[in-house]
C-alpha cells in the first residue's frame, strides 16, 4: 500500500527510532529500524531542529521563510519535498 | 555499556565524532554500528579518512567473528591488508619453495633479516631451520600485530623479532645487535620491481647484512614471450560477438591486463627481458633496451605476456610461466596494433626501466 503524503496541513513529528549527531558542519541520522544513515545539510539539520516537538507544515514553513529568506511558494514546495523524503526514510510521520 | 567502561580510545577521536561513537556505545548491537559509520565517515569526511579507518579496526577488534561487521569494514581493510597477502599464504608452490630455499641457506647460529614478513611465515621457517635469531621487518603494524600473534602460536617468540618499520629505518645497534648472515625476502610483485626491491636490498646490503651474506633470493628476472589471438585478448581486444563486429571499443581498451588462467603461449621463444643479481643491486641504473623473440609460428602479434623468475642459489627457481597457477599473476602488454609475423623471424621489444617499475611496448 503506498504510503500517505505529507501535505501542508499535516502536522509532523519525528519518528523515535535514531541517533543524531553534528560531525563538522553536517548533521547525520542514523535509521535504527533501516540501519542505514541519512545526511543532513544546514538547512535539513534547522528543519530537523525545528521538528524537536510535533509541529504544523505551514507554521515550519512560516519560520524558514523567515530565517532563510525565501519566498512562501517555494519554501512550502522544498520543505515538502524534503518531508517526503524524510518520511520515506522512516524519520518523520505525520502526527494523528 | 555504560560510559565508564567505556574503550580509552574513544577520548582520542575528534570530540563530534566521539560524541556520535558514545551515542552507538549505548546500542546493543555496537561493533556493527561502529562498522557502519566507518564507511559513513570516510565518505562524509574525506579529511577524517585516518580516523574513519580507525573506527574500522575498532569494529573488527571488537567482533573479529562477525560477518556484518567484516562486510561493512572491507572497505578499510582491503586498503590496508591487500587481497595479495592471502593469495601469498595460500600458494603451497611459493611456500615450499621458500622453505627448501631456507632449509638449505640457514645454518644453525645465523642471524637471519627479512623484509616484509606478513604472516611471519618465513622468519618462523628460518627459525626452525635453525636461526640463532630473526630480525623480521614489517611496516604495516595491523601485520605486524599478527606476525608477532602467528610467532607466539607456534612457540618462536624468543627467537623471532617483529621490528614494525620500514626496513630503511632498521639500525643495527639498535634493533638488531650485529649484522645478519642472510637476509630472506619476498619483496617483488607481478611487475618484479614494484616494491622496490632493488632500493631496499641494496640498502640492506650497505648497512644491515655481513658482506658476506647469503640473500635469498640471490637473483630475480621478468621474462617474457609473445601473445596473439584467443583465448588471450579479451582482456585488450573486442573479439567478433556471435558474428557481429565490435572493435569500435578496442581503441578505448587497457594497455596491461592480468593474462587469463588458460593462457599457454607456444607463438614465439620464451625470453629474459630484465635480470638482477640481488648482490649488485646498487650497480643497477635506470635503462632502455632493445630485446629479440624469435617467433615459432607464423600468426599475428597482438602482445607480450611477462612473468617473474626468482633463483635461491644454483638449481633452485620459482617462476609464474603461464600456464602455472601462482599466487603472481602473469600481465600482458597489448600493443595497439596487431602485427602478422613469420615463424623464425624476429619481433624486437622494447624494455625499460627505473628501477621501481618497467615499461614494454614493440620496439618497431
Amino acid at each position: 500500500m503506498a504510503e500517505l503524503e505529507i501535505t501542508e496541513r499535516d502536522t509532523v513529528r519525528r519518528c523515535q527510532n535514531h541517533v543524531m549527531s553534528s560531525i563538522g558542519d553536517d548533521t547525520v541520522l542514523l535509521d535504527l529500524e533501516q540501519n542505514d544513515y541519512f545526511g543532513m545539510n544546514a538547512v535539513g539539520t534547522r528543519v530537523w531542529e525545528l521538528l524537536e516537538s510535533a509541529r504544523p507544515v505551514a507554521s515550519l514553513c512560516r519560520r524558514l521563510e523567515e530565517e532563510f529568506s525565501v519566498p512562501p511558494d517555494q519554501c512550502q514546495a522544498d520543505v515538502l519535498a524534503f518531508l517526503n523524503q524524510l518520511a520515506k526514510e522512516g524519520l518523520v510521520e505525520a502526527a494523528v | 555499556m555504560s560510559l565508564d567502561t567505556e574503550p580509552g580510545w574513544i577520548s582520542d577521536l575528534p570530540a563530534d565524532i566521539a560524541l556520535h561513537v558514545r551515542r552507538l556505545l549505548e546500542l546493543p548491537d555496537f561493533p556493527r554500528q561502529l562498522a557502519l559509520f566507518s564507511g559513513v565517515l570516510r565518505k562524509l569526511r574525506p579529511t577524517e579518512s585516518r580516523v574513519a579507518g580507525q573506527l574500522a579496526e575498532q569494529a573488527r577488534r571488537a567482533a573479529p567473528g562477525d560477518t556484518a561487521v567484516r562486510r561493512d569494514t572491507d572497505w578499510y581493510f582491503q586498503k590496508v591488508i591487500p587481497r595479495w597477502h592471502y593469495r601469498i599464504i595460500n600458494n603451497p608452490v611459493r611456500n615450499d619453495c621458500y622453505r627448501r630455499a631456507i632449509e638449505q641457506h640457514v645454518k644453525p647460529g645465523m642471524i637471519v633479516y627479512e623484509i616484509g614478513t606478513g604472516t611471519a611465515v618465513l622468519a618462523m621457517l628460518a627459525a626452525r631451520a635453525g636461526a640463532r635469531h630473526v630480525y623480521a621487518c614489517e611496516r604495516k603494524p595491523l601485520l605486524a600485530e599478527a606476525a608477532r600473534e602467528n610467532i607466539a602460536r607456534n612457540g618462536f617468540t624468543d627467537r623471532i623479532t617483529v621490528l614494525c618499520k620500514d626496513s630503511q629505518e632498521v639500525l643495527v645497534g639498535e634493533d638488531l645487535p650485529e649484522r645478519a648472515d642472510l637476509m630472506v625476502s619476498e619483496i617483488v610483485n607481478n611487475g618484479l620491481l614494484g616494491e622496490h626491491a632493488l632500493d631496499l636490498t641494496q640498502d640492506a646490503l650497505e648497512r644491515i647484512l655481513k658482506p658476506d651474506a647469503i640473500l635469498l633470493p640471490d637473483q630475480i628476472a621478468l621474462r617474457g614471450t609473445l601473445v596473439g589471438g584467443p583465448p588471450w585478448n579479451a582482456g585488450g581486444r573486442a573479439a567478433p560477438a556471435c558474428g557481429v563486429d565490435v572493435s569500435a571499443i578496442d581503441w578505448l581498451g587497457p594497455s596491461l591486463t592480468e593474462a587469463p588462467s588458460d593462457l599457454d603461449p607456444r607463438m614465439a621463444d620464451d625470453a629474459t627481458l630484465l635480470h638482477f643479481d640481488m648482490a649488485k643491486s646498487a650497480h643497477y641504473r635506470p635503462e632502455k633496451k632493445e630485446i629479440s623473440i624469435t617467433m615459432r609460428q607464423t600468426t599475428a602479434v597482438e602482445g607480450l605476456v611477462h612473468w617473474i623468475w626468482l633463483r635461491f642459489g644454483p638449481g633452485l627457481e620459482l617462476d609464474n610461466r603461464p600456464p602455472k597457477k601462482s599466487c603472481w599473476s602473469p600481465k600482458v602488454h597489448h600493443f595497439s596494433t596487431a602485427r602478422q609475423v613469420r615463424a623464425g623471424e624476429q619481433v624486437r621489444i622494447r624494455v625499460s626501466h627505473d628501477r621501481k617499475s618497467v615499461k614494454i611496448e614493440p620496439a618497431d
